[in-house]
């Protein structure tokens, strides 16, 4: 790594440091602004910006990265949709493949994105429009079409990597002796993971699968609305957009008549009376709860959809579902908004790259 | 709530309301000169559909929210959305009761469910709508469908809107001269689209029976069986006697996004050589026992006297104002042993000359990369 690659990539980190913290200039300025724009609550950017964005990631895992990121001339990183604190590790991983590095912000969320410039002195530049040349490499993260079109696009040669929308899967497995308190620390971890970016994130959990009986199912269920009102009151949700809302209202409704369902904070969890059906509810704390009487095969028919999976309890399924789906974030319940610094957060695709 | 209660109590309920509905909807389109002190209004009728669902269907009651039923103004029925049907069975009697199931077409892997327990209002209702529109000037025709035999039972609203128009409004068999021979409802000289497409003789031959009887060709279509039979046909023409009518229906579910609707309704006019006001729309739904039809030329739909129909905002379901557009809503007299109030995921705008199709609600961009909400993933085994 060149020492002017290594000293960008510390001053992003030390960017990150600063706007994690809430006692300065930048934290100040993150934790006032970004509810407007983010659609979460004070409490829940609070929660984002200290237990989510990954400031603390040591020097030798970015010069470890960095040996693993393929060289560039050039990378440019195109941020469509994401949560907010995501431009961190985005850029981050564009300064391990080149010195020059230049990033077109959100244009609904570019607030994060303008902190970590300003704060990290300008280790990479800022542009309303991204121009590649042939032998640059090109992030982009957004909608499966979005991609498409982008990708369409680009002059021919260049390096893309796409990322694209992904789904959160949690599975709890019945142990021969469940114990209540084994799942309500479980419940609560869930809760926590649910209730970081309210959902909004391609890592956040919207389906738990149970390997186990109706009865485990139904007292995971009232254990889940207990944490999500207690984490309610800790990080009670923000403002839905008006989409969100009208998604929320159907599912809501619809549920109301299928009956099963439990309020949960300003959400609610769903324990559907099926086995083996997915139901994938809208942002915003809504979760299903199915129970499933054979994980691997309905997991290998959503695998193109799931980023990570979090388990209570997992036994040897992380095993069996890799060999299932590929390669994916298989972590414990509660570490699934929290994932290691290895690179891309989405092993569907990692440093793969298309030649355009 | 009355869950304990016998099943014939309820069927008693559900009958009396049924026969309610008939009279209200005879005597909506012929009203008699002097109405009866006891003659029900839609309001009437509604509220007591929605206590009848109340007091026999846990969803619904569920639904209202509350230990009574408390409602006094059919504004304040809750709207059930129709992916209800599909993630539960939506009716107020068991299922050994049904005479029918009508299913969602479409490309979802789950299809929406329709029980029926009594078809006759459906189809009585259905019945007076046709004569008021799409037979109007004409008592009888050669009615055909671009669509496949139906299966029996029946499990498509639309077939069996189709196979009731058949034998309602021709009811003979498919001849010159059909005096003394047996109707067959499942005739392939009638039903047009078989395993290779469209059946494009039949369609030549029903319309030359058609010119020999001196009556109008009914083609009973969905929008995308019609485009399939207009490019077999490349442009030639099939000549048809005056009078002749399209009845089109449904959008093209995705599968067709080149040739719009305008298109596809001149490629028609141009076929058959009728007017466009001989292109009738008809919108209708599964989860629906009524329907609403295009008024002829003007492009805007009208529902008959016992379906209300409101655009709903979709976070507050209030009602839009006039010309705004909103999620389409039903009150449904015909959905007495169902559901009266269903709302949809597609855009209507309420006008004063009535109904205008907007197709279905598009999706903003959402926030984040989790993926969008849309409802079932998977379900069962493979």
């Amino acid at each position: 790594m060149s020492e002017e690659q290594m000293r960008r990539l510390s001053a992003l980190k030390r960017a990150a440091e600063e706007i994690a913290s809430p006692s300065t200039r930048f934290g100040k300025r993150a934790r006032h602004e970004l509810p407007r724009s983010v659609g979460l609550s004070p409490q829940g950017v609070d929660y984002a910006l200290l237990h989510c964005l990954e400031h603390d990631v040591a020097r030798g895992t970015l010069s470890s990265l960095k040996r693993k990121a393929p060289r560039a001339r050039r990378a440019h990183v195109l941020l469509s949709a994401n949560v907010f604190t995501a431009p961190f590790r985005a850029i981050a991983l564009a300064l391990c493949q080149s010195e020059k590095v230049i990033v077109r912000p959100s244009r609904r969320e570019p607030l994060m994105t303008q902190l970590l410039h300003e704060a990290s002195g300008g280790a990479f530049e800022i542009a309303d429009e991204l121009h590649p040349e042939s032998g640059d490499h090109f992030w982009a993260y957004g909608s499966d079409d979005t991609l498409a079109t982008i990708a369409r696009k680009l002059p021919s040669g260049v390096q893309f990597h796409g990322h694209g929308y992904g789904l959160g899967l949690s599975i709890f497995r019945e142990s021969p002796t469940p114990r209540a308190a084994d799942i309500e620390r479980a419940a609560r971890a869930l809760s926590l993971d649910i209730c970081a970016f309210d959902q909004r994130g391609c890592l956040s959990p919207r389906i738990l699968l149970i390997d186990g009986s109706r009865t485990f199912a139904e007292s995971v269920c009232d254990a889940l609305v207990t944490q999500l009102d207690l984490c309610e009151a800790e990080i009670p949700r923000g403002e839905l957009s008006e989409q969100e809302a009208a998604d929320a209202r159907w599912h809501s409704d619809t549920l109301r008549y299928v009956g099963s369902f439990a309020p949960a904070g300003k959400g609610l969890v769903f324990l559907d009376p099926e086995t083996d059906r997915i139901i994938l509810p809208p942002i915003g704390r809504y979760l299903s709860v199915t129970v499933v009487r054979d994980v691997v095969p309905l997991v290998r028919r959503l695998g193109a959809q799931v980023t990570t999976i979090g388990f209570f309890e997992p036994g040897h399924l992380p095993g069996l579902l890799r060999d299932a789906i590929g390669e994916r974030r298989f972590v414990d319940v509660g570490q699934m908004q929290k994932p290691t610094f290895d690179g891309p957060v989405d092993l569907r695709v990692g440093y793969r790259s298309v030649t355009t | 709530m009355n869950e304990d209660d016998s099943p014939p109590l309820a069927v008693k309920r559900s009958q009396r309301l049924h026969e309610r509905v008939q009279a209200f909807a005879a005597s909506s389109y012929a009203p008699p000169l002097v109405p009866s002190k006891d003659a029900d209004s839609f309001e009437s009728l509604a509220l007591d559909i929605a206590r009848f669902q109340f007091d026999y269907s846990p969803g619904f009651a569920r639904l209202l929210g509350t230990e009574k039923f408390s409602i006094s103004d059919i504004d304040d029925v809750p709207a059930l959305p129709t992916d209800a049907f599909r993630y539960t069975r939506v009716a107020v009697h068991p299922k050994e009761l049904d005479i029918a199931v009508f299913q969602t077409s479409g490309t979802t892997a789950l299809p929406g469910r329709h029980p029926v327990r009594d078809l006759s209002t459906k189809e009585k209702l259905t019945l007076l709508q046709a004569q008021r529109s799409l037979f109007s000037e004409q008592t009888r025709g050669v009615v055909i469908a671009l669509a496949p035999p139906p299966n029996h039972p029946q499990t498509s609203s639309l077939g069996h809107m189709m196979e009731l128009f058949m034998q309602w409004f021709d009811g003979r068999r498919m001849t010159p001269d059909p005096a003394g021979a047996a109707y067959d409802a499942n005739s392939e000289a009638r039903w047009l689209i078989g395993t290779g497409g469209p059946d494009l003789n039949s369609l030549r031959r029903a319309a030359k029976i058609a010119l020999h009887r001196s009556e109008p060709l009914f083609i009973l279509s969905t929008s995308f069986a019609l485009l399939a039979a207009l490019e077999e046909l490349d442009g030639a023409k099939v000549r048809t006697p005056t009078r002749t009518t399209v009845l089109l229906t449904g959008g093209f579910k995705g599968k067709r996004t080149d040739v719009s609707e305008e298109r596809l309704r001149e490629m028609a006019c141009r076929t058959f050589s009728i007017d466009p006001a001989r292109i009738i729309g008809e919108y209708g739904m599964t989860e629906l026992g009524s329907q609403l039809f295009e008024s002829p030329g003007k492009g805007r739909y009208v529902a008959p006297p016992w379906l209300r129909v409101r655009a709903l905002h979709p976070v507050s379901l209030k009602p839009a104002a006039v010309g705004e557009p909103g999620l389409a809503h039903f009150l449904d007299l015909a959905n007495i042993d169902s559901c009266l109030s269903v709302v949809t995921q597609d855009l209507i705008c309420i006008h004063e000359d009535g109904i205008e199709l907007l197709g279905r609600a598009e999706r903003s961009i959402p926030r984040g990369c989790s993926l969008p909400y849309e409802g079932l993933l998977s379900r069962g085994s493979p």
